[in-house]
């Protein structure tokens, strides 16, 4: 294989890497903090929930 | 003295430590029982656990590690040292977490000890201890903290003492969530790294500069065997086993809110892990490159590849993100394996020793003075290996050694009860003489800087590294547990209650 098409190849894959570890992992980031906040609102309104039923 | 970063980079970095510190102690008092800290209450959901799964592994000695061995040997470190893992993930992912999630566990030990009984138990929880003290991740922070010009034990007391204060604090809630802000740290930095690094060693065309000495003149560096032995590959390929007896992973399986979670989190970990080795290996390369043009020092050693480019191509402040980044993969594995550590001590071989039951207060309380006791034991030790590599495969090559065959008979199919320790005990066995061998019989390598045996065949000079005993351990474990299901082969096999299976992803 020549040096060209090798170094074209290394282009791509490594593209395609830093799109994966910039945007990918940035909105896995976000996934995650929203998963946060949405488990601890659902937690939150259950306990609520649970509170005024003892009530 | 604090020479090569900025006051923004230092600036960068203390906001960071103080963060994590807030964190551990925002997360203390939320954290109720044995469960709850060790195991985050199993409410691990898919984002989160692919953040703490991909900057767990990501410690130091990997990063590093990948780096160095792109420095030395080029692709053949992506193709022969990180493929094969993708696949064992795999694996892991489909088969083995559905399996898992069937036993009342909390720990790898835990596990083998309902197939075969607390002598496993104890060997499997020393094996996990040995392979998860964080040894290495420590001497990595030392080495980077000395390059960085910092006082070594000034660093060590901020950096270990960060991370240890907010273990102890938060278990794996605290773990899980510094292991997310690291996580994004990591990759962004590692991104970011990569296109100024190629600009600054002339663009793609600098694999025209890597060394050459393989047939008709072409480079090793751009092979995907890198001109290595067969039995240097297969000794790297088969280091992905421990994927499957890896106790981060079994962890975070127990610690999932259900099987979909895991699965998917390790399924799309393999894109991350795949990105994340290949820069990690292209700027290894692009470092032997720079070597070549006379950008860097030719004294260049292999595991300072990586931060050395990343140094010499990132402006003011941005290093302090590198360094930032590169102690949050440090700091991610330190904190996820002393607490795995502290769990071996405490939950796997203490509730055994201990003849008074534990009240689970009691149980969180001794684990979390356990995080203290592992890091500081750890730090003690730290400074055995040289070359990353090798100390990673040593410690892989002791926990594959003494449980992988226990562990895939035990989730596969209904072995004898005592087969799991003579498969444990063979497979140290093979380990020990096969280092025993290489090092008595064999030569130093002083480029390799590690002990060789070189044996004639009627196929050629067969090289035999001591870094590679786990291509010997695995058959020698093989050979005891058949031996033992043979001997024992009458005998009544145990009976596990498991779990009805979940839901399939």
């Amino acid at each position: 294989m020549s040096t060209e098409v090798l170094a074209r190849g290394f282009a791509v894959l490594s593209w395609l890497s830093i799109f994966v570890l910039g945007p990918g992992a940035i909105a896995i980031f976000v996934w995650a903090m929203l998963d946060l906040y949405w488990s601890s609102r659902a937690e939150g309104a259950k306990s609520q929930d649970s509170d005024s039923k003892e009530g | 003295m604090f020479d090569k970063l900025s006051t923004l980079d230092w600036g960068v970095i203390g906001l960071f430590l103080a963060g994590m510190l807030a964190l551990g102690g925002f997360l203390a008092s939320r954290i109720g029982g044995f469960k709850e800290y060790f195991l985050a209450g199993g409410a691990l959901s898919t984002p989160l656990l692919i953040c703490t799964l991909v900057s767990t592994y990501y410690g130091l000695d990997v990063t590093f590690g990948t780096s160095e061995s792109g420095f030395y040997y080029g692709l053949a470190a992506w193709f022969w040292y990180s493929l094969p893992y993708y696949f064992f993930i795999a694996f892991a992912a489909v088969i083995v977490a559905r399996r898992l999630r069937r036993y009342d566990a909390m720990t790898l030990p835990d596990l083998l000890d309902q197939h075969y009984g607390s002598g496993m138990r104890m060997a499997a929880a020393a094996a996990c201890f040995i392979y998860s003290a964080p040894i290495l991740a420590i001497g990595g922070m030392m080495a980077l903290l000395e390059w960085a010009g910092v006082p070594t034990w000034l660093g060590l007391v901020i950096t270990i003492g960060v991370c240890g204060a907010y273990t102890v604090m938060g278990g794996l809630w605290a773990d899980t969530l510094s292991d997310t802000i690291q996580f994004v740290l990591m990759c962004v930095t590692l991104a970011f790294c990569l296109p100024a690094a190629v600009t600054w060693v002339g663009g793609w065309d600098f694999i025209q500069d890597l060394p050459a000495g393989g047939a008709g003149g072409e480079s090793p560096y751009l092979m995907h065997h890198g001109g290595l032995s067969p039995w240097v590959l297969a000794s790297w390929a088969l280091t992905g086993t421990t994927v499957l007896v890896e106790p981060a992973f079994y962890q975070r399986v127990f610690a999932a809110r259900d099987t979909r979670a895991i699965t998917r989190a390790l399924l799309m970990g393999i894109v991350l892990w795949a990105a994340y080795d290949w820069i990690a290996v292209m700027l290894g390369m692009i470092a032997q490159a720079a070597v070549q043009q006379g950008l860097l020092d030719t004294a260049l050693k292999g595991k300072e590849a990586l931060l050395e480019v990343g140094v010499a191509v990132l402006p003011f402040g941005l290093r302090g993100v590198l360094i930032g980044g590169i102690i949050s993969a440090a700091m991610s594995t330190i904190d996820s394996y002393s607490l795995l550590a502290a769990g071996n001590l405490v939950y796997d071989i203490g509730t055994r020793v201990v003849r008074r039951p534990l009240s689970d207060r009691q149980l969180m309380w001794a684990t979390r003075g356990a995080v203290v006791l592992v890091l500081v034991f750890s730090l003690a030790v730290s400074m055995a290996f040289e070359r990353l590599r090798d100390a990673w495969q040593f410690m892989a090559a002791i926990l594959s050694a003494v449980v992988l065959v226990p562990t895939m008979a035990a989730l596969f199919l209904r072995p004898a009860r005592r087969a799991g320790l003579w498969a444990a005990a063979a497979g140290l066995a093979g380990l020990v003489t096969y280092y025993a061998t290489v090092r008595g019989l064999g030569v130093f390598d002083a480029d390799e800087e590690s002990f060789v045996l070189r044996i004639p065949t009627i196929f050629g000079m067969v090289e035999v590294w001591q870094s590679t005993g786990i291509v010997a351990a695995l058959p020698c474990s093989l050979v005891g547990w058949l031996l033992a299901e043979r001997r024992f082969r009458h005998e009544p096999r145990p009976e596990i209650s498991l779990r009805p299976p979940e839901n399939s992803p």
